[in-house]
């Protein structure tokens, strides 16, 4: 069974206990019993932790099984042009304001072929998916994205929310856009057997 | 009770699978989140967000649950459009639940 010492450098910030090592052990896992990496099915499911002095964790009971027959391989693809535009409201009534600036937008935007538009209010719903809380904000600031095939396409969110500076719900500032090309990822499970490797050795 | 009262979690991402896990400050705590913080309760806290099913995995000894959410990341890293793409924050959401 597994077993060793994790620890850091003295003198260095951060900890070493159990609550991080539990943190750490689990980060990106999914069943802690079958973990597979190229080279074991990692079992992850009765590791202790004991602390022993000051930033020192032992650990015990780390096993594993035989690897898969497969590799993981991600392979990446274009996936057409991120576009993004945002602008602030503040004071009284803020959220409103930027509610009629999403309005605004999304009937500007409706006949062209966005994919994955999404109409945020940061400080708000941009990222909580609970229930909308905290109403009264000092300001809040409009984000709308999406992706589309071209860069020329893209380009036009951001300027729909540009234009909200002056055809827009009043107050609107510090108005950015973005546009990015989008190469996005798909994990795809290869034989080993059809892998080649070697090592080259050379001068430069 | 709020989860953070007795709990600490953190929050990963695989493709547009998120992995949050919650972790009891007090081994004595570790029956009542088991208890309390079913697969359905977690579903139904995140909301829409989370589109697929939630799978949880139990680690006793450490005192923590491991929890899956699937099709949880609006595509994933690599292709979503919303602000937090890896769903870090989610994290944080979690521990707002009341138990």
């Amino acid at each position: 069974m597994g077993s060793g010492y994790i620890t850091k450098l003295d003198g260095t910030g951060g900890m070493i206990n159990t609550a991080t090592c539990t943190e750490q052990l689990l980060y990106e896992i999914h069943d802690p019993a079958n973990y597979l990496t190229p080279d074991c099915i990692a079992d992850f499911s009765s590791v202790k932790f004991k602390p022993t002095e000051k930033d020192v964790v032992k650990f015990r009971n780390a096993t594993g099984k035989e690897a898969t027959e497969t590799y993981k391989v991600s392979v990446g693809y274009l996936n057409g042009y991120y576009g993004e535009g945002q602008i602030s409201y503040g004071g009284i009534q803020c959220i409103e304001r930027a509610k009629l600036g999403i309005a605004i937008v999304q009937k500007r935007l409706e006949k062209l072929n966005f994919k994955d538009l999404r109409f945020d209010l940061i400080g708000l719903n941009s990222i909580s998916p609970l229930k909308e809380q905290h109403k009264d904000v000092n300001e809040v600031r409009l984000r709308v994205s999406g992706r589309a095939k071209s860069i020329e396409e893209a380009k036009k969110i951001g300027r729909e929310v540009e234009t909200l500076y002056t055809n827009g719900p009043s107050g609107g500032g510090g108005a950015t856009q973005k546009v990015e090309e989008v190469i996005s990822v798909v994990s795809v499970l290869v034989p080993k057997s059809e892998v080649k490797t070697q090592v080259v050795y050379s001068k430069t | 009770m709020k989860l953070w009262e007795i709990t600490h979690s953190r929050s990963g991402d695989k493709g547009n699978i998120s992995n949050i896990s919650l972790i009891v400050f007090n081994k004595s705590d570790y029956g009542l989140i088991k208890e309390k913080v079913t697969e359905e309760r977690v579903k139904q806290w995140l909301g829409n967000k989370i589109k697929g099913n939630v799978e949880r995995y139990e680690l006793p000894q450490l005192g923590a649950l491991n929890f899956v959410l699937f099709n949880a990341l609006d595509g994933g890293v690599t292709s979503s459009t919303s602000l937090d793409k890896h769903g870090k924050s989610l994290s944080s959401f979690f521990l707002q639940m009341t138990i």
